[in-house]
């Protein structure tokens, strides 16, 4: 529930609020939620979630959304607080109402019969479109990489941020919103030490590799074709999935990440198909302040469907069926040694020269060496650096014992990213 | 590769001319000859794409550097429930911290341990000194393995070099070595003391002092006897504080010598008679012995003053003992007595000063009258180490005009116990039932003050959840005050529940 809450100040209020004595007339129903709150106004607010969906309506003024009222509701809910099962009273009948309106028109939308040549030619004429601008945005791309390298680039490390910027909007309106996040992002490569000029070179060139494999698309299979929209950021559909070779297994959890993209919260999930000894990835979206759809917890084990997007390496996938749950705690997966999995990353790299992050099972002890830098070290010695986050390594030191364990995390091309261990479950492979 | 092209880049390859081909490898001098392009530009980010995507690929793991740490030993101790953990870390991101300690002791009292994942920010919560014992009494093996990696942590190690310290560190720092010290090894904090003491400024002097009334014993008479004579009158009156506690001192043998001459208690057919003849003057010696001359009470004169400070440096027994009267007695005559304030003055001053429990029980039973209300205060903390303390707290709890309920609370060891916890809840609610029609604000103030108060020290009850409403006229802060009180009440209600699984 707290991941629902729009920033710290609404869920720690939202807390504060999740006990029984701050509200009146609570009930609950197979679909709904109600409460009155008592706050600064003269009438108590009307709060009212929908149930299972947690979408909700307050009658306060606060802008946020979900505001503290229906966020404490909900966590008294969760927590399993004293809320009597009833009939909803009038005002959340009628905001029930409302809402299944709302979905029945969606729905009818949606099936509605179109003019499929008409609908045709349309999408047709705007994927033309959509290729014209990218078209046009990758050429203003090469040609200022090329001034960058032709003129010198000593003085990037001087250079304002609109510098970047300004270069990283031009993507945006050219519909290549993956290049764009790159181009930002090379601000902040030219900080650090006197390594730079070679970071800032491999990312150019990185993206120069984009503009030139685009320049010849036509000549590329279908999956690379794949890849490169991938990286340009172009938006895959549910439809694009490979249904025709549904990918059954039974798939662990082994960890997922939030990061918020454009005002979208996004949420990857990493999946590892037990039999077929393979990772898929699931991505998850919604708006801020929205709840992502419901996911495997890290750690939990499901017998599943999926189906993988066409990619030269199949990473993500979106499920076909779910299946039942697998009961208690799923056994560690098999690990790798250090060697062995950056073999993997020069297959992969082999394939698809941008994929990344990419997912890596390790069984190493985590160490902390010189100047706070933080290292997976393997039976052979061998040790990849561990990039800091929350949870903090120390975090991660205490949880496993400085014991070796089977690890997994993102490999970001420099480092990894700690995502989750087993500690006490000794896997080998 | 990478490098010698990021080289030519810096520089712009449009003036200068391309670098050679870069490496000795064939495979890629082939790929990269096949890449060359007309222009420099694009032969050069052509030639860094095939050297950043190969790095890329050959990432090489490395073989750092360190020392083999061994492997975090067993712990014997059960984890806390996970839903136990989750409220703690909610007690260190969000509440006071002395809400942390309180859940920490419940740890220890229960003989569970956090968890593993906690312990990080359980060693930082300790960092401080205040909350230091807290998270040493609940260190389990883990997080001692843990500090032995992390300098910050090493506190928790319990293996300080205290005397360094003493001798090198900052003075905050060297305060608290030297209380530690001086609860380990009393002698040996005395002679690092007395070792450094000439070159110290008065300052620190008068804080050492301080230090060495923990464990003071007659091994310390001397080295106190001498600092009477120190330069400075900060240095003089902490020594003369600490002398006038100790019966066998030399201090105490002079007072009692000036005492004999100035208080008798004559026992008459009808009435005991307590006769006073205050010394005449303060002399030299008595002001070596730290009696002040000028008094600092407005309602003392001289005479008084000099009086209230020599029956101070007596051991109170001593008149029992020699006129024969109870201790009750003895304060009772100082009613209406010409002397008498400077009398309890005196007499409160030596309770305290010999932690004499039979007349700290005797001005316990005057608490009530408001002549021996104000000292009756400063006594109480020699009822600290009684067996029956809860006792003489419940007592006190069930007369709500008591005014030093909350004054024995403090002295009574966190958490209190229900029947304890049950009579303050009462007491609290019915002085809230007075004042809500009173509308009185400084008795919604001392309410709000008590509730905090009690928040960390009570036992969790259930029902101390309910029943708060308060009119709305009341003030923001006894509502806020309400607020937090029931919050925390809570938040240790759950977490009790979570740590009996």
């Amino acid at each position: 529930v707290i991941a629902l809450a729009p920033d710290a100040s609404a869920a720690k209020a939202g807390q504060s609020l999740a006990s029984a004595r701050n509200w009146e007339s609570l009930g609950h129903s197979d679909t709904a939620l109600w409460g009155l709150c008592q706050g600064s106004g003269k009438n108590p607010y009307q709060v009212r979630v929908a149930v299972p969906e947690m979408a909700s309506q307050c009658s306060c003024p606060s802008r946020k959304f979900p505001c503290k009222h229906a966020l404490g509701l909900m966590l008294l809910f969760a927590a399993g607080g004293p809320i009597p099962p009833g009939e909803p009273p009038e005002f959340v009948r009628e905001w029930l109402q409302k809402r299944s309106a709302r979905a029945e028109k969606k729905v009818e939308r949606e099936q509605r019969p179109v003019n499929t040549e008409v609908a045709a030619a349309q999408a047709a004429k705007r994927v033309g479109q959509r290729d014209e601008r990218i078209a046009r945005g990758l050429a203003e791309l090469r040609a200022w990489i090329e001034d960058l390298v032709g003129a010198g680039f000593a003085h990037a490390q001087v250079r304002d941020p609109a510098f970047w910027d300004a270069r990283a909007r031009r993507l945006v309106d050219a519909q290549a919103p993956g290049l764009a996040r790159q181009v930002a992002e090379l601000a902040t490569v030219t900080h650090g030490d006197g390594t730079w000029p070679e970071r800032l070179l491999a990312r150019l060139a990185r993206l120069y590799l984009v503009t030139e494999a685009h320049a010849r698309s036509e000549a590329l299979e279908p999956t690379e074709r794949a890849d490169l929209n991938r990286v340009l950021g172009v938006a895959q559909r549910q439809e694009e999935a490979d249904t025709a070779n549904p990918v059954d297994d039974t798939w662990l959890c082994l960890g997922e990440v939030q990061t918020d993209i454009d005002r979208l919260q996004v949420r990857r999930s990493w999946l590892y198909g037990r039999t077929l000894e393979r990772f898929a990835l699931v991505l998850s979206f919604a708006p801020q302040g929205q709840p992502l759809p419901p996911m495997m917890m890290p750690g939990a084990e499901e017998r599943a469907t999926l189906a993988f997007f066409p990619a030269s390496v199949p990473q993500r996938a979106t499920f076909v069926a779910r299946g039942s749950l697998g009961n208690g705690a799923a056994a560690a997966p098999p690990g790798l040694k250090i060697q062995a999995a950056l073999d993997g990353v020069a297959d992969v790299r082999a394939r698809d020269p941008w994929l990344l992050p990419l997912p890596m099972l390790l069984v190493a002890a985590l160490r902390k060496g010189r100047g706070d830098r933080w290292w997976l070290i393997d039976r052979a010695g061998d040790g990849l650096p561990v990039a800091g986050g929350a949870p903090t390594p120390w975090e991660w030191l205490a949880h496993t014992g400085g014991r070796p364990c089977v690890w997994f995390g993102e490999w970001n091309g420099e480092q990894l990213m700690l995502l989750n261990a087993w500690p006490g479950m000794e896997a080998t492979t | 590769m990478l490098k010698t092209l990021a080289q030519a880049a810096v520089v712009g390859v449009r003036t200068a001319p391309l670098p050679q081909l870069p490496t000795a490898d064939q495979g890629i001098n082939a790929l990269c000859a096949a890449a060359r392009a007309d222009r420099a530009e694009q032969t050069l980010l052509r030639w860094a794409a095939i050297a950043a995507v190969i790095e890329d690929a050959g990432h090489k793991p490395i073989k750092p550097d360190m020392v083999d740490i061994p492997i975090c030993p067993a712990d014997a101790r059960p984890a806390i429930h996970p839903r136990a953990a989750h409220l703690l870390s909610r007690a260190i991101e969000s509440f006071s911290p002395a809400l942390v300690d309180v859940l920490l002791a419940e740890i220890t009292a229960r003989g569970k341990r956090v968890s593993t994942a906690l312990l990080p920010r359980v060693l930082d919560h300790g960092k401080h000194h205040a909350h230091r014992d807290a998270v040493m009494a609940v260190a389990s093996n883990g997080a001692r393995w843990l500090a032995s990696q992390n300098p910050e942590w090493s506190y928790a190690l319990g293996a300080d070099d205290l005397e360094s310290i003493f001798e090198t560190g900052p003075t905050p720092a060297r305060r608290e070595a030297l209380h530690r010290l001086r609860a380990k090894d009393p002698a040996q904090a005395r002679e690092l003391v007395t070792a450094v003491w000439a070159t110290e400024p008065p300052e620190n002097r008068s804080m050492f002092l301080e230090a060495l009334a923990t464990n003071l014993s007659d091994a310390d008479e001397a080295f106190l006897d001498a600092a009477l004579d120190d330069r400075r009158k900060e240095v003089r009156a902490a020594a003369a504080r600490l002398l006038a506690t100790m019966p066998a001192s030399r201090l105490v043998a002079r007072a009692r010598a000036i005492a004999a001459t100035i208080l008798r208690v004559e026992k008459g057919w009808l009435k005991t008679k307590l006769e006073v003849n205050p010394s005449a003057e303060c002399t030299k010696a008595m002001q070596r012995d730290g009696i002040e001359v000028k008094s600092s009470d407005r309602a003392l004169g001289e005479r008084a003053w000099w009086l209230a400070q020599v029956i101070a440096r007596v051991p109170p027994s001593d008149w029992t003992k020699r006129f024969n009267v109870a201790p009750g007695e003895l304060l009772g005559l100082t009613r209406q007595h010409e002397y008498g304030l400077a009398l309890r003055m005196g007499l409160a001053r030596a309770t305290q000063n010999f932690r004499d429990v039979e007349f700290a029980r005797a001005w316990l039973a005057l608490a009530g009258e408001s002549d021996f209300a104000p000292q009756c205060q400063n006594v109480l903390p020699v009822l600290k180490d009684l067996p029956d303390l809860e006792g003489i707290v419940l007592d006190a709890l069930r007369d709500p005009a008591n005014g030093i309920a909350h004054d024995l609370l403090e002295l009574l060891p966190a958490p209190w116990s229900e029947a304890v916890s049950g009579a303050f809840l009462s007491l609290l609610r019915k002085r809230r039932a007075v004042q809500l029609y009173s509308s009185n604000s400084a008795g919604y103030s001392s309410l709000a003050s008590e509730l905090v108060f009690a928040a960390l020290r009570m036992k969790p009850l259930a029902e101390a959840l309910n029943g708060w409403e308060v009119r709305s006229d009341a003030g923001s802060s006894v509502k806020r005050a309400i607020d937090e009180f029931i919050t925390i009440m809570d938040l240790r209600l759950q977490f009790s529940r979570y740590l009996e699984d």
